[in-house]
């Protein structure tokens, strides 16, 4: 479900949104669907980040404040944010973000290494960045996300 | 389908010829059988030589062989069955229920008890004064094709008498005798074809007999099809369908083929038709009805909800909508139920082999065996089962030389019963033995460091001691129940089903071990609460009853420590808000659940508000999420909102030492 499985001559495909005022994207293939803000069930002993579960058609997913979680405080309440519904592994959950704009499509050579990485705040978090428009996308790699969730939850 | 699905319907198989061959054996103990419970066991013996012929399963084709012949000399009454007979192949059809097991596994290992019993049988083999037992008569059906789906195979003979338009099609014999697969016999009848000087070129005139191993009439007319109305077709066996297409005009006299093959008699085993699904499918379609309860309880809601009266034929509908939903999910769950029977014969064997390994003789009783409950439950209830009978008999029950000193019979009773309790499945494991030994008992934990030296504990907290992790240790490991698993991991695998155990034990009398368990995993019932802001589900099995107390009736020991008077008995209050975060300040006001746990000790949940007692779908949070302290599941509310489903022993393990030193408190109802 990650760009890995694309062959590198070929275009992937993002979709860019915007969480504490920066632009991020996410691969295309992991995402579901879009869903507006509902209210969570709060779950005890969660970590800030994790702001609750909620119910999308039968299946119970945490919700998780991508803004908090990336290290840049809680998301403000606001009836324009909307709720990432990605599949990781098996596993599904849901990002709350202030807006999600496009899908991209960037070739390959397009994505250029965070040059940061292993030295900053989350590292594994931003696997690459991606310039467009005189505007810097990070890519998110969700799997690291998700794997933090886990530890979280264990 | 794979080799692996293949191998998946042979072991399911298995299961149920298994079952069909305890099944006969019981009858035969019981003295209660004819010679049709032999030919049940020997069919069952036979058909599961064949399909671990076909997998190359050596050992257990071996076995099966052995166990055959003897089978057979009873059904040809050249060997009677006394108690030395019955107990060798009792202890035959034991070792085989094992090697079914172990090859799915590891395909050549064989069971401690192999050997012993293999020179058991070879034993009534040579008394019988015969030679080695006539291999070929069964080896060809051994290695007959793999048997599939509802239709069992048979031996199929037929007479084929192709005519001239058959071959004028094109067709050919040889291709169709090889498409019935590798066990055909043909012989062709030349007889009827005439000199040269008659013979017609526009006639047909060889005639096939062919005996076809391990095919359906079915399978076999699949691949006459072709040759349907091109010939003459005509089936040999006992109960043959018409013959297909017209017959021809050259009738042939064939000697019918020699009846010494004759099968057993065609009754199948007396076990009940099944179908097999695989368990997936079920759960998919457990998960499907438990949102359409979901959807029907937001719809009921949405049109309830909001005061205004409601259309009368709407209201119908809506109950009829319900009652169907209900009605639907019932017999979904009853596709997941099973009679615990075949769990129940299998700790039959448990218990014979735990009897045989301490040389004490058990007597082992059965009730309740047609109780029905979700199979996932089964599965997960046979490795507890097995160590708590283990241990009954093990720790259990007395040496004989010891129950001959108390007037007890020198066998012991070891009992399983299952019974429904109130929409739940009751399971005990009970002996006739000692009883539990408090005094060790306490001695070893204080030993262990399990509890203080000078703690005073009433029989039910040192009969819990059993359960304390930690508590079995090394110096008790005896080779049977003593294999490095505690009552501990018995205790953790019940609650991991959302069961309980509990112990009653009478010096002298023995002891009883008591599992209570939900009917299925996927439901429960469940009392609604608001906690702060919050919905929340408190389990009703734990639950005793609610309570709305005076503000006179709750005292402050100190500021950690609240107790709640229920009737002259002073019960620890667990304040559920601030135990999970959800707000700092004490709710002092109730209303109060109490609640029972496993220890007996009784304490006092705070909420804010109870609302009602429903039947919830359960939802793990697991699957995306992780576990959270405290909490079980989730489940979805009528208006679509996720309320999380408390673990109330986790929350009294969460409120800590407070709580935990109260000791067992009486509560008169």
């Amino acid at each position: 479900m990650t760009d890995s499985n694309v062959s590198a001559d070929q275009p992937s495909e993002f979709v860019s949104l915007t969480a504490g005022g920066q632009g991020f994207c996410v691969d295309i293939h992991a995402i579901r669907e879009i869903r507006s803000w509902t209210p969570v069930t709060t779950l005890p002993f969660a970590e800030p980040s994790v702001l609750g579960v909620m119910n999308l058609r039968g299946a119970v997913i945490p919700i998780i404040d991508l803004k908090d979680r990336l290290g840049l405080g809680a998301t403000s309440e606001d009836h324009r944010n909307v709720i990432v519904i990605v599949n990781l592994s098996g596993r599904t959950l849901g990002l709350l973000v202030e807006a999600v704009s496009e899908i991209i499509s960037v070739p390959a050579d397009g994505i250029l290494p965070n040059p940061t990485s292993a030295t900053e705040g989350n590292p594994a978090q931003i696997i690459g960045l991606i310039s467009r428009d005189n505007q810097m996308l990070r890519v998110l790699d969700l799997t690291g996300l998700a794997m933090a969730e886990t530890e979280d939850a264990a | 389908m794979s080799m692996d699905a293949l191998k998946a319907t042979f072991f399911a198989e298995c299961e149920e010829l298994v079952e069909a061959m305890t099944e006969g054996l019981q009858q035969i103990g019981d003295d209660d059988w004819g010679s049709e419970t032999v030919n049940a066991i020997f069919r069952a013996v036979h058909s599961i030589k064949g399909s671990a012929g076909a997998f190359g399963f050596e050992t257990l084709v071996a076995f099966a062989h052995r166990y055959e012949t003897v089978l057979d000399k009873i059904r040809s009454n050249t060997l009677g069955i006394d108690a030395d007979v019955l107990r060798v192949i009792t202890r035959a059809s034991d070792v085989l229920a094992e090697l079914v097991e172990l090859a799915q596994v590891e395909p050549d290992a064989k069971p401690a008890a192999y050997d012993p019993v293999m020179t058991d049988l070879n034993g009534y083999i040579e008394t019988a004064a015969e030679p080695e037992p006539e291999e070929d008569l069964f080896a060809p059906v051994a290695f007959a094709a793999l048997p599939l789906g509802l239709d069992e195979p048979e031996d199929v003979r037929i007479e084929f008498a192709p005519d001239a338009s058959f071959y004028r099609n094109g067709h050919e014999p040889e291709r169709i005798f090889t498409a019935l697969g590798p066990d055909v016999s043909a012989v062709c009848d030349a007889d009827t074809v005439p000199l040269l000087s008659d013979f017609n070129v526009d006639t047909g005139y060889l005639v096939w007999s062919l005996e076809i191993k391990g095919k359906t009439e079915s399978e076999v007319a699949e691949a006459f099809e072709y040759a349907k109305g091109l010939g003459r077709i005509d089936y040999l066996s006992d109960d043959a369908p018409a013959p297909v297409g017209p017959v021809s005009e050259i009738a042939v006299e064939v000697p019918a083929p020699p009846s010494t093959q004759a099968k057993p008699a065609k009754a199948r085993p007396a076990s009940a038709q099944t179908l097999r699904i695989d368990p997936e499918r079920v759960d998919r379609l457990i998960n499907t009805v438990g949102e359409l309860i979901i959807n029907q309880a937001v719809i009921a809601q949405k049109i309830e909800g909001d005061g205004t009266p409601v259309d009368p034929e709407v209201a119908s509908a809506l109950d009829d909508y319900r009652y169907l939903a209900r009605e639907i999910q019932e017999a979904v769950m009853s596709i997941r139920a099973q009679p615990v029977k075949s769990l129940f014969q299998r700790m039959a064997r448990v218990v014979r082999e735990a009897g045989e390994a301490t040389g004490k003789a058990v007597s082992f009783e059965t009730r309740g065996e047609a109780t029905e409950i979700d199979k996932t439950l089964i599965e997960r209830l046979a490795d507890p089962l097995t160590h708590m009978l283990r241990n009954a008999v093990d720790h259990g029950l007395e040496s004989p030389e010891d129950r001959a000193a108390t007037d007890k019979h020198a066998t012991g009773t070891v009992t399983l019963s299952a019974a429904h309790r109130s929409g739940h499945v009751m399971i005990e494991v009970s002996d006739d033995g000692a009883g539990l030994d408090r005094a060790r008992i306490l001695k070893k934990a204080i030993a262990n460091g399990l509890v203080a030296e000078d703690t005073n504990l009433s029989d039910t907290e040192i009969d819990n001691l059993l359960f304390a992790p930690g508590f079995s240790t090394a110096d008790q490991v005896t080779n049977l129940s003593g294999r490095g698993v505690g009552m501990d991991v018995v205790k953790t695998s019940i609650t991991s089903i959302g069961g309980r155990v509990t112990i009653t034990s009478e010096q002298g009398r023995g002891s009883t071990f008591t599992i209570l368990l939900p009917l299925t995993l996927a439901v429960l019932d469940g009392i609604v609460v608001s906690v702060a802001d919050e919905t929340m589900v408190v389990p009703i099995a734990t639950i005793i009853e609610t309570i709305r107390a005076s503000s006179d009736d709750v005292i402050e020991l100190s500021p950690d420590n609240w107790v709640l008077k229920v009737r002259g008995a002073y019960v620890p209050i667990i304040d559920l808000a601030p135990l999970l975060g959800f707000r700092t300040e004490r709710n002092a006001a109730g209303p109060f659940i109490l609640v029972e746990a496993e220890t007996g000790a009784v304490y006092a949940f705070a909420v804010d508000e109870i609302w009602d007692q429903r039947q919830i779908v359960i939802k793990s949070l697991e699957g995306n999420y992780g576990a959270i302290p405290g909490i079980s599941a989730a489940t979805i509310l009528g208006d679509g909102q996720i309320a999380l489903i408390v673990d109330p022993e986790a929350l009294i393990a969460l409120a800590g030492p407070t709580a935990m030193t109260s000791h067992k408190q009486k509560v008169g109802a």
